[in-house]
Formats: C-alpha cells, sequence, structure tokens
C-alpha cells in the first residue's frame, strides 16, 4: 500500500504544480453550466418533463460538482503506455498495474476535486435564487455507495478500453464512443427521463446511467429504495462484467505484446 | 508570377501532407471505419439532443425545432470543416512547444504557420464534411422552398468564414502555450466555447450576448442559418467578414509575439 501511496503523493505534488490547468478545467465547466442555463430558461414552458427551470439549472450545477469526482481516464495513460511501449516499465516491477494506475490518478483526482468542489460550492451559493436542489444529508450519505460503485464501474471500463490497445494499437475511437455514449446516457447532456419511451428502459440499465445520472437522482432524492437497491445490484453485476473482461484482456494482451511502441 | 509559383508549391504540398494522412489512416483502418461510424453516432446524438429540447421546451428565443435542426446541419457542416483542416494541427501545437517538437516547424524551408496549421489532414471528418453539406442542402430546401442559390452560397461562404474565424480564436487560445507551456487543456476551453454556436445566438442574454458577439460563435452557424431561413443581411455578411480580418490579425500579432517568446526546449 505504501508504495501505491507514493505514487499517489507524486502526482500530486505534481498536479499542484499545474494549477492553471487546474483552473481551466473550473472554467471550462463553467462555461457548460453556462450554456445549459440559457438553454433551458430560454424556453416558452416553466415545467419540461416534471423539472422546473430552476431544477434544470440545478441538475447541471451537480454535473458539474461530479464530473472530476466520476470522470476518471485512465484509458489515456494504459494507451500511452502501450503504444509508447513505457508499459514494460511497469510490467517488470512489483506491483499491480491496475492498481498502480489508479493510485496515480487519485493523486490528480485529489487536487482537482477540491478546487471544483469548492467552485461549486460557491456556484450553488451564487445561484441560490437561480437553482433549486433537494440534496439533504440522508441523501448525501446514500450517495456514497452509488458514487464509489460509479467510479469503479467508469475505471474498469476505461482499463478494458486500454487493454484494447494491446491489440489494435490506434484505440482512440473507444474513448470517443465510450464519450458519446456517458454523455447521452450518462445524463451529462440532459435528464434521462426526457428520452422518448423506447429509449427509456436502455436508459436504465446500461453501465452509463450508473454514473451521473444516477448520483444526481440519489442526491436529489430522486429515487426510491427499491429502485436504489436495484441500481446497486446492476452496478455491481457491471463491475463484475468489466472485471472479467478487462483482466481477461489484459493477461491476452501482456502475453502477446511484443515490446516496443507503434 | 512568382506568387503563382509559390501558391503552386504549398498546393503541391498540401496535397502530399493529405496523401500521408491518407495512408496513415489507412494503416490503421479499424480506428478509422469506427472513427468515421462515431462521428456519425455524435451527429445523431446532438441531432436527438437538440430535438429532445426544443420539443420539451417549446420555442427558444423565437427558434424552434425545425429550426434548430437546420442550425445543427450548419454547425456540423462548420465544425467538420475546421476539424478536418485545422483542428488535429491546433491540438498538438500546446504539447509541441512544450516538448521541444515545435522547432521541427523552424528547420523546414516553409512558412511556420503552414506547418503548423495545414501539416495533418482528419481523412475521416472530410468525409463527414461532405455528408453534412449534402444534408443542409436538402433540408434548407425542404423547410425553406424558397431559398435561392444566392443565399444557399452566401450561407455556405459564411459557414466557411466561421470555421476560419474560429480557427484564428483557437490559434490565439492555443498560443498562450508560448508564454504558459505547462498548461495542457486549452483546447478544451476552445471546444467549450465552440459549443455555444451549437445553440442560436439569440438564445444567449445580458453581458453574454456581447461574448457570444464578440468571438466568432453566431458567425459559426446562427448566421449562415439565418440565409437559410431567409432572414440574413448584408449587415451580417460584413460583420462576418470584419470579424474573419480581425481575428485574423489579432492571430498574427499573437503568433508572432509567441514565436519570439518560444524557448525551443522540453
Amino acid at each position: 500500500m505504501k508504495k501505491y501511496l507514493a505514487f499517489t503523493k507524486i502526482n500530486l505534488l505534481h498536479s499542484i504544480m499545474e494549477v492553471e490547468s487546474l483552473a481551466l478545467w473550473i472554467v471550462v465547466g463553467l462555461l457548460e453550466v453556462a450554456l445549459f442555463m440559457f438553454l433551458w430558461t430560454g424556453g416558452e414552458k416553466d415545467v419540461i418533463a416534471g423539472y422546473s427551470q430552476s431544477q434544470l439549472i440545478g441538475y447541471y450545477v451537480l454535473v458539474f460538482l461530479l464530473e472530476p469526482i466520476l470522470g476518471w481516464y485512465i484509458f489515456w495513460t494504459v494507451k500511452d503506455d502501450v503504444t509508447s511501449g513505457n508499459i514494460q516499465n511497469s510490467l517488470s516491477r512489483p506491483f499491480n498495474y491496475f492498481i498502480h494506475i489508479v493510485f496515480r490518478e487519485l493523486g490528480y483526482r485529489i487536487v482537482r476535486c477540491f478546487f471544483q468542489v469548492l467552485t461549486a460550492i460557491i456556484l450553488i451559493a451564487f445561484l441560490s435564487n437561480f437553482a433549486s436542489f433537494s440534496v439533504t444529508w440522508q441523501s448525501f450519505l446514500l450517495s456514497i455507495p452509488t458514487i464509489l460503485l460509479a467510479i469503479l464501474l467508469n475505471l474498469l471500463m476505461q482499463f478494458t478500453m486500454g487493454c484494447a490497445t494491446f491489440f489494435w494499437t490506434e484505440t482512440y475511437f473507444l474513448q470517443d464512443l465510450n464519450w458519446m455514449l456517458m454523455s447521452l446516457f450518462g445524463g451529462r447532456f440532459l435528464p434521462t427521463v426526457m428520452f422518448p419511451a423506447f429509449l427509456q428502459s436502455f436508459a436504465k440499465y446500461n453501465p452509463y446511467a450508473f454514473m451521473t445520472a444516477l448520483n444526481i437522482d440519489v442526491l436529489n432524492n430522486n429515487i426510491n429504495t427499491a429502485d436504489y437497491l436495484r441500481s446497486i445490484l446492476i452496478c455491481v453485476l457491471w463491475c463484475s462484467l468489466f472485471a472479467a473482461i478487462s483482466s481477461q484482456l489484459w493477461r491476452i494482451g501482456c502475453k502477446k505484446y511484443s515490446g516496443f511502441g507503434k | 508570377m512568382r506568387i503563382l509559383q509559390i501558391i503552386k508549391r504549398y498546393l503541391k504540398l498540401y496535397f502530399s501532407f493529405a496523401r500521408i494522412c491518407l495512408l496513415r489512416e489507412l494503416e490503421y483502418r479499424v480506428n478509422f471505419t469506427i472513427g468515421t461510424i462515431s462521428g456519425f453516432l455524435w451527429a445523431l446524438v446532438t441531432f436527438s439532443s437538440i430535438s429532445i429540447i426544443f420539443t420539451n421546451s417549446g420555442e427558444i428565443a423565437g427558434w424552434g425545432v425545425e429550426e434548430a435542426v437546420l442550425l445543427t446541419f450548419s454547425y456540423y457542416v462548420a465544425n467538420s470543416l475546421y476539424r478536418t483542416i485545422f483542428h488535429i494541427n491546433l491540438n498538438e501545437l500546446g504539447s509541441n512547444i512544450k516538448d521541444g517538437a515545435f522547432d521541427a516547424h523552424f528547420i523546414k524551408p516553409v512558412n511556420a504557420i503552414f506547418t503548423t496549421l495545414l501539416r495533418k489532414i482528419n481523412i475521416s471528418q472530410l468525409i463527414r464534411t461532405a455528408v453534412f453539406a449534402v444534408g443542409l442542402f436538402f433540408y434548407a430546401f425542404r423547410l425553406n422552398p424558397n431559398l435561392t442559390l444566392v443565399n444557399l452560397f452566401i450561407a455556405y461562404l459564411l459557414i466557411f468564414i466561421g470555421s476560419l474565424s474560429f480557427t484564428f480564436v483557437v490559434l490565439i487560445i492555443n498560443c498562450y502555450s508560448f508564454w504558459k507551456p505547462r498548461i495542457w487543456n486549452l483546447m478544451f476551453l476552445s471546444d467549450r466555447i465552440r459549443s455555444f454556436s451549437e445553440i442560436p445566438s439569440e438564445v444567449y442574454r445580458g453581458g453574454f450576448r456581447l461574448f457570444v458577439y464578440a468571438l466568432p460563435i453566431a458567425s459559426y452557424a446562427t448566421i449562415p442559418t439565418k440565409f437559410l431561413l431567409g432572414e440574413g443581411n448584408v449587415f451580417l455578411i460584413l460583420y462576418s467578414v470584419v470579424q474573419l480580418l480581425i481575428f485574423a490579425f489579432i492571430a498574427k500579432y499573437v503568433w508572432e509575439r509567441g514565436l519570439m517568446k518560444y524557448e525551443g526546449i522540453s
């Protein structure tokens, strides 16, 4: 554990040095909130698919808050390590590669979340007249397991895609597809309840549904106990599936890896 | 005569770049094929999202769902065009400055801005540009049967001008890497700013509208769409052209200042 924490510490210090990039992420996130704020408040209707305009603004503020917490992008690390050949250094050392990159990413996430969550709190205070939230202490506590599971699921999906680099070398398309599906079915673009009926059931059970959309519902007390427990169960099943796929891809990939860059 | 020779030389060079890019894309066929398909899926996601939003909200700032879809077509033509020619090159500018690879632009017997902006071409985006341009043509005539060929031509021209203006904005933003090479995510800022043109510029209110009109956000998609809807005027053409010239001038100035600042070490 100590060696993994050392990776976290190194990346944490490195991330602090890149504070300007972190500030820029916050600006980018705030611009996204502004975009949706203008869009949803410009319409004729006050209530849209059960959401009032202030609830919709609150929704996108929560998207902004959750983005750095849930959005771990270890795919790039794996892809770069495989294509550049740097992965050889990790394979010959006494640590688990997956845990190593997760802890490395953790250092960056701690710094990023600190700044972005702080900004989100200021934003919530600033928008108190325009945005409404139904977050309570109970819903906050209930969101902890779903957030942790969402992080784990995202990590495993990212690692699975990263392992595909062993076989295809150029795998940018996977991240592009993943980003598209996450934006749509994860609820980043719009609440999934607005989807047409034929997409609703798919939107409920696909792996992306357990990321932003579910956690906003849990935070906003928008989910009943049965749905909450069912979501956790399905999320665990998805995690198991991706864990199995990624471990197989990793095992076969390492065997066939020829050890040089593209 | 000499200018013609220079243009010929640069065109020849550009086609060589295009050929190399095509060969490279075909080397990774899975990535190329699925990348092209995913580009269309992205468009499908955007069209669906816009339809859902406008259907649920009713009219937004005087734009109905059909006008919004037309705007999305304009946006995709401008965006695909920008991504075909410039995006991939500008995306690498920051990292090239940071790791010193930017030096390579100075040892070649061509203008550094040419190789910086045009060295790589995204072939899969080229396919998308063609498809969206045709889609825009048919949808515009379906929505506005009285659309004249002159207005259609102006709309396509303004889309080109809008994407060129935005390229200069991205160049200005990315040139900041000359001063702060550690900032690696400048491209995401320009991507986010560009996303403001996905919806009608009339949606933005207060001081934010000034921001939208000061930057080439309105001229990227909203203004060309107005011509397709028969609502364009000479002022809008002048506005787009003047904006292009202003941003070209600023980009040139910032680029030259940046080059002076560049130290060439990683």
